[in-house]
């Protein structure tokens, strides 16, 4: 989160504000998205992709992999019905841990936002 | 119709076109590229190929569809630009950042433009000039003392190769972004497959030879300098070679034209058939000649190009093929035509006749050559003793062969009568020939008032053709006779000693006493 806040300030483009702050809440909603069950990218991607999180499917592959190094997340090979062996991607325990951080943290700041946006409004 | 490549992709069978291919593959390794500060990008590919093929396979309906550029597109358009996989992150940021703003150029070896080293290929660029114009003012250098070698030795192992991507790009001065190393790629294609199997087995060796590594590197930069060194030698060579071989290419043709001009083409008179054993007509015999001798220089100036070039486009395979082809035919043509023409000068005959000659003691004798009245009216060469012939035609319009090849032998004798001998030969291809031949030779002499005077020339019906004519004619005088030997046969009587001639070259225009196998000036100088 402090990563999104620093690019905020840092690129004031609109498109770059625009990709930076989806970026940003990215690793978070793939977290999301991980913590019911486990799920393949195909799956992940369509998740995303429905709440238009997501333009372009790329984006997601290096956070994956930067997630499961960094070990919040992890995954085992599933055989699949019509085709080779998937990647099933899953959450640590310390991957469990960082996401209740984060879904915290994000209330705040959607909150904090909210209220910052809702004043300037009125005025 | 297209050709189309199967490929493994992530472990699931498809037929691609090679457009396709190209693109797609192109597109992976821009990715890749992207995500060169990312750690684990071999995985990150594997995971990106893995779920384009399964878009793949949701896009076709069978197996044996094929995967167009267009579907390749479609899939590209689904998983981003090369930029999108690159996550901001911060050192990224600022290190993409610097680079774009340094758009100021680098001064690299562009080693794949280059001719000996690519040092002037990167002084063009960065100078923003076609890397001729740096060439040309090397040769220039050269030649002022040689300094140009000198310069371009230190500057060759002063300026870095531009390896990498993003140094080609500063070497271009073009801004390092992923578009622009995107575009590099793209022009590199060709290059890709081959440049990763030269890394594969770079490594490989790497792995095999990892404890000889120091010691490598030293000997890597040595040979690598020999190796340089070698291609400017060849290079060298083939700059020679194709100067040589045009040089030859075009005195060959001049000679050939002079020929035809001045040498074969006698209006009206062929002379060729008079040699000629064949059928076969002399522009026949021109042209094979001219292919048997401007072949082998074309050769050599394709020879010079593929060692300044490894591809050259001056003669292609076919054309080379076809030409040694007609080379070998050209030459067993000549072959058969000379072994033809030596067959019909195998053998030589001899005709003798022998006359007395009324010059007794303390006669003497003036010898004089005798020009013939109508042919003299054609050439200036008379009076001269030679193994060529002409033709010419008679009073009566006959053509006949013109010789001059007469040789005049003076000897001595003790019968107290003097005598002259003459001796026609020819050649031909069997001796019955060749005696007919030699029987049909004209020649005469008149004897008159003490003065002998001898044909300058012989002469045959055009149709014995040449076969080497001549004729030999032996004065033989009586000791204490006198000779006195106009000028006019100084070329006749030029003879070696095998000839036992005694009138020697220089001995004209004196009065000579014949004595036995000598001949005594009376009044020589001393």
């Amino acid at each position: 989160m402090y990563r999104f806040v620093k690019i905020l300030n840092k690129n004031m483009k609109l498109e770059n504000t625009k990709a930076q702050m989806r970026k940003g809440v990215l690793e978070f909603c793939i977290l999301s998205v991980l913590e019911p069950k486990d799920a393949y990218v195909a799956e992940i991607l369509e998740t995303l992709k429905d709440a238009k999180m997501l333009v372009v499917e790329g984006t997601i592959y290096p956070l994956l992999t930067r997630l499961k190094n960094s070990g919040l997340l992890q995954y085992r090979w599933e055989e699949s019905p019509t085709g080779p062996p998937r990647k099933y991607y899953g959450l640590t325990e310390s991957g469990k841990l960082f996401l209740k951080e984060l879904n915290t943290t994000w209330n705040a700041l959607q909150s904090a936002v909210s209220i910052v946006t809702q004043n300037q409004t009125k005025q | 119709m297209k050709k189309t490549i199967s490929i493994n992709l992530a472990g699931l069978f498809f037929h691609i076109d090679e457009d396709a291919y190209n693109q797609l593959q192109n597109y992976l390794a821009a990715v890749k590229r992207s995500m060169q500060n990312e750690q684990g990008t071999s995985e990150i590919i594997a995971d990106i190929e893995a779920r384009i093929a399964e878009l793949f396979s949701e896009r076709i309906s069978s197996s044996q569809q094929v995967i167009t550029s267009k579907i390749v597109e479609d899939i590209i358009n689904i998983m981003g630009q090369p930029e999108d996989y690159n996550i901001d992150d911060e050192n990224h940021n600022n290190t993409t950042d610097e680079h774009t703003n340094n758009t100021n150029k680098r001064l690299f070896r562009d080693k794949e433009n280059a001719f000996v080293g690519g040092v002037s290929a990167g002084l063009g660029h960065y100078f923003g000039i076609e890397a001729l114009w740096v060439r040309l003012i090397w040769i220039l250098l050269v030649f002022g003392l040689g300094t140009g070698v000198l310069l371009y030795v230190i500057l060759w192992c002063l300026i870095p190769a531009a390896n990498t991507t993003a140094e080609k790009l500063s070497m271009m001065g073009k801004p390092i972004n992923i578009t622009n190393i995107e575009e590099q790629v793209k022009e590199g294609f060709g290059n890709v497959k081959e440049h990763l199997d030269k890394v594969t087995e770079k490594v490989k060796q790497q792995d095999l030879n990892a404890l000889q590594n120091k010691s490598r590197s030293f000997f890597e930069a040595l040979s690598s300098f020999l190796s340089i060194l070698f291609k400017l030698f060849i290079k060298v060579i083939g700059i020679l070679l194709i100067i040589s071989g045009v040089f030859a290419i075009i005195t060959t043709t001049i000679s050939f034209f002079t020929l035809g001009i001045f040498g074969v083409t006698v209006p009206g008179i062929e002379i060729e058939s008079l040699i000629n054993t064949t059928s076969v007509p002399l522009w026949w015999m021109t042209v094979v000649l001219l292919i048997t001798v401007i072949i082998p220089p074309l050769f050599i100036v394709f020879l010079g190009l593929r060692l300044l070039k490894t591809k050259s486009t001056f003669l292609n395979k076919k054309v080379r093929i076809s030409l040694f082809v007609i080379w070998s035919i050209a030459v067993l043509h000549l072959v058969v035509f000379s072994v033809l023409q030596l067959v019909d000068f195998k053998e030589k005959a001899y005709v003798k006749k022998i006359n007395e000659l009324p010059v007794t003691q303390n006669d003497t004798l003036f010898l004089e050559m005798s020009k013939n009245a109508t042919y003299t009216k054609l050439t200036y060469r008379d009076l001269f003793r030679s193994d060529d012939f002409k033709v010419y035609r008679d009073d009566n319009q006959n053509q006949l062969i013109y010789g001059s090849n007469i040789r005049l032998i003076i000897r001595s004798t003790n019968d107290s009568l003097g005598s002259i001998s003459v001796e026609k030969s020819s050649r031909g291809k069997t001796y019955e020939l060749a005696k007919e031949r030699a029987e049909n030779v004209q020649y005469g002499y008149t004897f008159d008032e003490n003065t002998l005077k001898l044909d300058s020339y012989l002469t045959t019906d055009i149709a014995h053709k040449f076969r080497d004519q001549g004729v030999e004619v032996i004065v033989t005088l009586p000791k204490d006779a006198v000779l006195y030997a106009n000028k006019n046969t100084y070329t006749f009587h030029r003879n070696y000693d095998i000839h036992q001639d005694l009138l020697k070259n220089g001995e004209e225009e004196h009065f000579l006493k014949v004595k036995s196998n000598t001949l005594e000036c009376l009044d020589c100088k001393n």
